[in-house]
């Protein structure tokens, strides 16, 4: 089946995308590039870095501008859809939404009036089996978002490695923060994973962070050839 | 604790991840042994194997598992006890010749039966008029078309039209326990939507 993947740059889209490809062929992503940084539907930190991940996959990307509040993220997000029924003849469409019913249902809404099938990989999966399938398969994932606390600033540019991973449990126990930040908690960008032919390095960066609320902001990237480890 | 099957109904391999892998999950907390055999794979010999059959949903566009309705005909004769769960609920249905009708459901609910959040995600549902005359049904939603949420039949077979995985994980732990489902509708017994 030909399939378009929402692409936020982060972690879950990128995940949901690499387990439909082991099934599907991946013909084009899909990205909103929402002007509320609260959005209901689409992640927003660094989403102008998922054209690098676009060449990285060697997948052409839709991008599209929304306004963010509810009513335009879901038509243009319907219209973004129709793009990749016209242009690439897409039958289903694959996204990252793990636990929001919000997300999950306005998708499933809009594919079934469009007849295209929905597929939701990482749907109510386990958290710590989504972050141990991260590491496991060598996907290089940083923080680039955080909005609670006890995230400060240190953790803008963490990696989501073995030790985040021990750190994700016991705030988790402590402090309620979700493993892979459903709640909002924090943000991620991949720089690589297994389907990309280069790598994304981070050439220049500055952050804001106030009161358990702060942003990595990546003013210069560039794609990198990978080397065989 | 009698261990379980899941039986899939989802046609495409995609789906796995998304209608099996929580069901899996919820059990593998619990540390309860299971297997898994697709739909078209299954027999009567299962039954005497597994004490529960969790049979799971599939995608909203894939009507695949219609085919292979006929494979779960062991369980209205054995005693086996199973829970069907959207499309594993139509599949219940077909075996005692309740149709199904087109209706349409996507998104979260709250069933007047003990006041229960539900998750929806179907375009089939069990005819009303036809499936009162064979299941005890203790929840419904809709108004001018009623469709059945939960259907119960000899006190071992249940289905949930929802997806309890979502919201009502407590109920597939209730069904795979040594008490199992029943006692959880027991009281309720006299009283529906």
């Amino acid at each position: 089946m030909k399939l378009a993947a929402l692409l936020s740059g982060g972690k879950d889209s990128l995940l949901a995308l690499y387990r439909a490809s082991k099934y599907h062929k991946i013909k084009c992503l899909i990205t909103l590039e929402s002007e509320n940084d609260f959005s209901f539907m689409f992640h927003t930190p660094t989403i102008n870095l998922t054209e690098l991940q676009s060449r990285a996959l060697n997948i052409p990307m839709i991008r599209v501008k929304t306004k963010g509040n509810k009513g335009h993220e879901l038509l243009t997000l319907r219209r973004a859809l129709k793009d990749a029924v016209d242009k690439f003849g897409v039958e289903g469409v694959v996204s990252g939404a793990i636990k929001s019913t919000y997300q999950n249902t306005r998708i499933q809404k809009i594919c079934n009036d469009m007849s295209l099938y929905s597929f939701n990989p990482l749907w109510m999966n386990d958290e710590y089996d989504l972050l141990n399938e991260l590491i496991r398969n060598h996907f290089e994932v940083i923080i680039t978002a955080v909005a609670a606390y006890p995230l400060d600033k240190s953790f803008l540019g963490k990696k989501i490695d073995k030790n985040f991973l021990k750190l994700a449990k016991k705030m988790s126990v402590e402090h309620q923060i979700n493993p892979v930040g459903e709640g909002g908690e924090f943000e991620t960008l991949v720089l690589d994973m297994p389907l990309f032919n280069k790598k994304i390095v981070v050439d220049q960066y500055s952050s804001v962070f106030h009161n358990y609320t702060g942003r990595l902001l990546v003013n210069k990237a560039h794609l990198e050839k990978k080397v065989l480890q | 604790m009698r261990k379980v099957l899941i039986v899939k109904t989802n046609k495409d391999p995609l789906s796995d991840y998304e209608f099996v892998e929580p069901i899996r999950a919820i059990l593998r907390k619990k540390n309860i042994l299971f297997s898994e055999v697709h739909i078209k794979d299954i027999d009567k010999s299962y039954a005497e194997r597994f004490g529960r059959i969790i049979v799971t949903g599939t995608n909203l566009q894939d009507f695949d598992y219609l085919k292979y309705g006929k494979n779960l005909n062991f369980i209205k004769y054995n005693q086996v006890s199973v829970l069907g769960i959207c499309s594993g609920m139509h599949l219940i249905a077909e075996l005692f010749n309740v149709p199904l009708i087109d209706a349409v459901e996507i998104g979260v609910k709250h069933l007047r039966f003990r006041h229960m959040k539900v998750f929806l995600l179907h375009k089939k549902a069990l005819d009303y008029s036809k499936a009162k005359e064979k299941f005890f049904i203790p929840a419904c939603t809709g108004k001018k078309v009623k469709i059945p949420q939960i259907i119960i039949c000899k006190n071992r077979i249940f289905g949930f039209q929802f997806h309890p995985e979502v919201f009502n994980q407590d109920l597939i732990l209730k069904f795979v326990s040594d008490s199992g489902l029943t006692s959880a509708f027991s009281k309720f017994n006299s009283r529906s939507d």
